[in-house]
């Protein structure tokens, strides 16, 4: 028995079905119990065997047809259910979500990375040492005698109720003499850290940062030296063809003695280090003074070296257009907030 | 150092200008502080004629004047009396800055009539407070002519930052030297009138010390008759350049010798000493008073100058007395030049607080033969502008050294230096240095003159070729990287610096405070604290205990900038008597106020303790610190709240500490909102940053369902959480994967000193799935475990 029906006009019922219900209501009527299908399929019983297979056949497919139609149209009803709900559900996306900020690190913090990098790039190691010193790893082993006029230079902190003068460090070159006296030549390192210095008012602080330099080798030359600084200057600074002044001065540490300028251009009361007319003094260095080597137990007549210093704070305050020395001390969270990095801004030359 | 310009060229033959010079001084280490060119200032004014002075229509004392300058005819209103047709006159232009008077010229309409620049008296220039009429050019001089010529005062004041070991440029003769050495022209030779001595001298110089080497030597000369005037124009213009106050010839001859040559003097009026002058230690508490007009205590380690009577006229290389000192009326004169040792003199000026030109070249080091050529030099000077007589030279006993000789390696110029010098350019430097050298077969021997104290080996002979040939002639080269690649950061450092990233990421912000701090705050939490002798101020007198003050600091100082809630943190020394190296490095981080930013979606929490752990432990874990093994440990003191903090420890090394700051910390702070801290203490956790290979175990996939289940017991209030947790994991450490306590209740429903606390256990099977009996088992397990160990009773 045949469906009296025409296929097509089946399958557009199916397909102008519009809600869940009327679409089961037509599936009960072709492919329920009692529906058309089963009852026609029932129906072929009677019919000859080559009848009863291909009228099968034809009904068969007809049952998938409706089937399948079925199946995609509950998609499309179902989809478009949740597309006219999705209408009434909007909300603001603009209100301000809830950010978990990080903290920020502070520049001194962020300059010292950086130094470290360049120099780590260069074959340093970093060394530290105790802000407390002796008097003999301070001064004395660094050619600075009692009574050296070059004590006056720096007005140092002394400890209370101590015998042995022990002292605010100065500078960080007693780190410099630990490492010799512990170590055998070849050292090449770098020690930034806190320095102490008995001066207050709005271009000093009583306590800043330095970062030192040792080379100490059977060759190191003042060409290694001025090399080492200008590479470590353009790293730093981020500029090619440095402009800079190495010129002669004095420290009891090194023999012969330099400092560094980098010529620098002021437009809108803003600093560009690299070019310019003016000089700003940035670093002293030598060759590490035979006297201070032989205090450190290191034979002069067959080692000798570089050393350098800078202090960190005014690598810093070029680098990121910082105008206030003391600033940095203070803790304003607003400062904190415009001149602090992020955890992610990293130094490193891949910027990963 | 300050000099003049021609001041330089008295002793330097030159023909090169200010720039040359200025730059030069600073290439070989004579640093250029300032130089002060008051003809640059003074540019624009220049000599102009009036060529017609008629009265001002609408004023009686006023004159309109045409004026001829360089820049062609101006009209100017003028009050002057003086300004008369045919008169030569100084213009100052339109825009030009007027010393004087402070102000910018503009063309201005007076009473009517246009004024375009001005006819300047010398109190408006800025030399002298005249100001009854303009200035009157005469003389040789044409309209366009300098006025800072005419007024000579086109000399520039040189200033340079000498370094402490260079005694021998506190000279303008020593900077000439350096210059001339470094080709800017040629040094003068320096000559001496021989001056003619007839008569012996009524007075001697006697020296009496154990040590000679306090004082090598005084020597000097009588001079009678002199007539003590006001020093020449010249002399007082140079002083006056430098900063210094003419006073009278004999005064102003001293500190020009001083500054021309770096060589101290002191002239005493004789008829005011008792016979001989004798240099010699002080006695303890034996007073003098000096020049400046103060009275000072000596002590036995002081050199003073005494006469006969014991009367001291002076404190050795400081200061000459008042006593003898020479005014208008000085008709005798007795001259010394000295010897000292600079340790001596520092130590002097430094017990009596008194600093003088004087001193700040004895300390450095004076030239030794200055013994000698120092009292010619003076007696050329006093004779010149004193007139009288001279005695003959008289000097004590001299105990001086001998010139200092040095071997040099030539080869060092390279070696050390890193630069090539030929030996003959070498020894050019030298010479014209004022070193002798000796030129041998393989090396040259150097005698060092006495005015380069600060000479002492081959590395300073380095410095002083490469100094004048040029440190700007050092090549620069590309540094190399062949050497073995070694660890940057030991595990201390690394983890000194990686915990700040750390702390930051959790929401921190990084500080900086004082290494010190208050010592009263600092006694209120450690016995063991370190003072400083000479703080810079009462509240930073102490090395700070701990870094929680000065964070509760920093809170303080924010609180008029609106924050009331701030996470901050510092990583940086703590110092006490008790720790090897008197200091350990520690993060401390404190935390107060609504965690989040108050927002519409924020929970608005305030931190406490369990948020300030829950940072502490987040850190710690990034750190790769075995946070599962910590032992939790009661801190005694000041800084925590005594049942609101604990420390961490592994081993016996503690890790950490956290909990509220202790309430009476922050009402002595001046807070009176609570806030809480932690510290980690770097040494202790560096151990975990070794570097560890990055490549893992295998993966195991664990197939077998896992599965949950909850239990609360009701527990006594002292029972601790960390316990349960151990105690259940102990259970069945193969089984029991994790162990979340979900609830924490203690209200009013249970019993007294009663709490209830729920767990959920998590149990993952190894190698086969749970049977139902299986975990019933593990379940009963627990059961009995927690009833039994804590006297708890389960709750269902």
């Amino acid at each position: 028995m045949a469906l009296a029906e025409d296929k097509n006009n089946i399958l557009n019922k199916i397909k102008s079905a519009v809600s869940l219900d009327d679409l089961e209501k037509i599936r009960l009527y072709y492919l329920g119990k009692k529906g058309l299908i089963p009852e026609a399929l029932k129906g072929l019983g009677s019919l000859s065997i080559e009848e009863k297979k291909s009228k099968g056949q034809e009904l068969n497919i007809i049952k998938k047809l409706i089937e399948e139609t079925i199946k995609d149209q509950k998609i499309n009803i179902e989809n478009k259910e949740i597309e006219k709900k999705l209408n009434s559900e909007t909300i603001d996306v603009t209100l301000p979500p809830n950010i978990s900020e990080q903290g920020k690190i502070h520049p001194i913090s962020q300059t010292i990375f950086s130094i470290i990098e360049i120099f780590g790039n260069l074959n340093y190691v970093v060394e530290t040492g105790p802000d407390i010193e002796t008097d003999f790893n301070n001064f004395t082993a660094l050619n600075i005698p009692e009574h050296h006029p070059a004590r006056e230079m720096q007005d140092t902190f002394y400890i209370n109720g101590d015998e042995s003068n022990n002292v605010l460090r100065t500078h960080t070159s007693p780190v410099q003499v630990r490492t010799m006296l512990n170590t055998k030549p070849p050292i090449k390192i770098i020690v930034p850290g806190r320095t102490y210095r008995s001066d207050s008012d709005a271009t000093h602080a009583p306590m800043f940062h330095q970062v030192e330099g040792l080379v100490v080798d059977e060759s190191s030359t003042m060409v290694d030296l001025k090399s080492t600084l200008v590479t470590f200057l353009e790293e730093f600074f981020e500029v090619k063809n440095l402009q800079y002044r190495f010129r002669p001065s004095y420290f009891p540490f090194t023999e012969p003695s330099a400092e560094m300028d980098v010529a620098y251009t002021k437009i809108n009361n803003k600093i560009k280090i690299g070019e310019g007319d003016d000089w700003l003094e940035i670093l002293g260095c030598g060759m590490v003074n035979p006297i201070v080597l032989e205090n450190c137990n290191i034979d002069s007549k067959k080692y000798q070296g570089f050393a350098f210093g800078m202090g960190i704070e005014r690598l810093s305050m070029l680098k990121y257009g910082i105008s206030d020395l003391r600033s940095f001390f203070d803790p304003n969270y607003r400062w904190l907030e415009h001149y602090g990095f992020s955890v992610l801004d990293s130094q490193t030359r891949s910027g990963l | 150092m300050k000099f003049t310009l021609d001041w330089l060229k008295d002793h330097l033959e030159t023909s090169k200008d200010l720039k040359t010079i200025t730059e030069t001084l600073t290439n070989i280490g004579l640093e250029i502080e300032s130089v002060e060119d008051k003809s640059e200032d003074f540019k624009y004014f220049t000599v102009a004629k009036v060529i017609k002075a008629e009265k001002h229509p609408d004023a009686d004392k006023l004159k309109v004047c045409k004026v001829m300058t360089i820049n062609g005819e101006f009209q100017v209103v003028c009050g002057a009396p003086n300004a008369t047709e045919g008169m030569l006159g100084i213009f100052a232009p339109e825009n030009s800055y007027i010393p004087g008077t402070d102000l910018h010229l503009k063309k201005t309409k007076i009473r009517g009539v246009e004024s375009c620049g001005m006819l300047v008296s010398e109190r408006e220039m800025g030399i002298s407070d005249e100001h009854d009429g303009i200035i009157e050019v005469k003389g040789d001089y044409k309209v366009g002519d300098q006025f800072s010529k005419i007024f000579k005062l086109e000399e520039p004041i040189i200033e340079i930052n000498l370094t402490p070991n260079r005694s021998d440029c506190l000279s303008v003769r020593g900077i000439a030297r350096d210059l001339a050495a470094a080709g800017a022209g040629k040094l003068k030779e320096l000559k001496f009138k021989k001056i003619k001595d007839t008569f012996k001298s009524p007075m001697k110089w006697k020296k009496d010390f154990k040590d000679k080497k306090l004082c090598p030597g005084v020597a000097g000369r009588y001079f009678k008759n002199v007539e003590n005037v006001e020093s020449p124009q010249w002399l007082q213009k140079r002083l006056k350049a430098i900063g210094l106050r003419p006073i009278s010839a004999l005064v102003d001859i001293t500190n020009y010798v001083t500054f021309d040559l770096g060589r101290p003097l002191h002239v005493y009026d004789a008829d005011k000493v008792s016979g001989n002058l004798t240099m010699r230690l002080a006695e303890n508490k034996e007073e003098c008073m000096a020049l400046n007009e103060l009275n000072y205590k000596c002590d036995e380690e002081m050199i003073v100058i005494s006469d006969d009577n014991k009367n001291l006229h002076g404190i050795g290389g400081v200061m000459g007395g008042l006593k003898s000192g020479c005014s208008m009326d000085t008709k005798n004169v007795f001259l010394e030049v000295a010897l000292f040792d600079p340790i001596s003199v520092t130590k002097t000026g430094r017990k009596l607080n008194l600093q003088s030109d004087a001193r700040y070249r004895f300390e450095r080091g004076i030239d030794a033969e200055s013994i000698h050529w120092g009292v010619d030099a003076a007696s050329q000077m006093i004779s010149e502008l004193c007139g009288g007589e001279a005695s003959e030279y008289v000097s004590s006993n001299l105990d001086t050294d001998k010139r200092k000789i040095i071997s040099f390696d030539t080869n060092m110029v390279k070696t050390f230096g890193g630069i090539e010098v030929e030996i003959k350019d070498q020894i050019k430097i030298l010479k014209s240095l004022g070193f002798i050298v000796k030129e041998l077969k393989s090396n040259l021997e150097i005698e060092i003159p006495t005015f380069r104290p600060d000479i002492v080996g081959e590395a300073d002979i380095v410095e002083e070729i490469i100094r004048i040939y040029g440190f700007d002639k050092i090549p620069v080269k590309n540094i190399n990287y062949e050497e073995v690649k070694k660890e940057i950061l030991n595990t201390s450092i690394k983890t000194f610096h990686k915990i700040k990233k750390i702390i930051a990421s959790k929401g921190y912000s990084e500080v900086v405070t004082w290494s010190f701090m208050d010592e009263n705050k600092a006694k209120i939490i450690s016995n063991e604290t370190i003072g400083l002798k000479n703080p810079i101020s009462s509240d930073l007198n102490t090395m700070r205990p701990s870094t929680i003050p000065n964070l509760l600091e920093a809170v303080n100082q924010n609180k008029a900038r609106m924050y009331s809630s701030a996470k901050i943190f510092e990583v940086g020394p703590n110092f006490s008597k008790s720790l090897s190296d008197l200091q350990e490095n520690v993060a401390t981080s404190i935390s107060y106020g609504l965690i989040d930013e108050s927002n519409w979606l924020s929970n608005k929490k305030n931190s406490d303790v369990y948020s300030i752990k829950a940072d502490l432990f987040s850190v710690l874990i990034s750190l790769n610190v075995p946070t599962e093994n910590l032992l939790y440990e009661k801190i005694n003191g000041q800084i925590y709240h005594p049942g609101k903090s604990s420390s961490l420890r592994l081993g016996k090394n503690i890790i950490a500490n956290f909990g509220e700051i202790h309430p009476i910390l922050l009402k002595n702070m001046d807070i009176n909102f609570k806030v809480f801290g932690f510290e980690i203490f770097i040494e202790n956790i560096s151990r975990f940053q070794e570097n560890k290979s990055s490549s893992r175990g295998a993966f195991i996939n664990n197939p077998y369902q896992m599965v949950e289940r909850d239990f609360a017991f009701l527990f006594s209030r002292e029972i601790e959480a960390n316990e349960i947790i151990k105690k259940v994991k102990k259970v069945d450490k193969n089984l029991i994967q994790k162990v979340t306590i979900f609830d924490v209740y203690d209200g009013d429903k249970l019993p007294d000193n009663k709490k209830s606390i729920a767990f959920r256990v998590l149990m993952q099977p190894q190698d086969k799935t749970f049977s139902d009996q299986e975990i019933e088992n593990l379940s009963k397990q627990i059961i009995d475990v927690i009833s039994k160990s804590f006297e708890a009773s389960i709750r269902n």
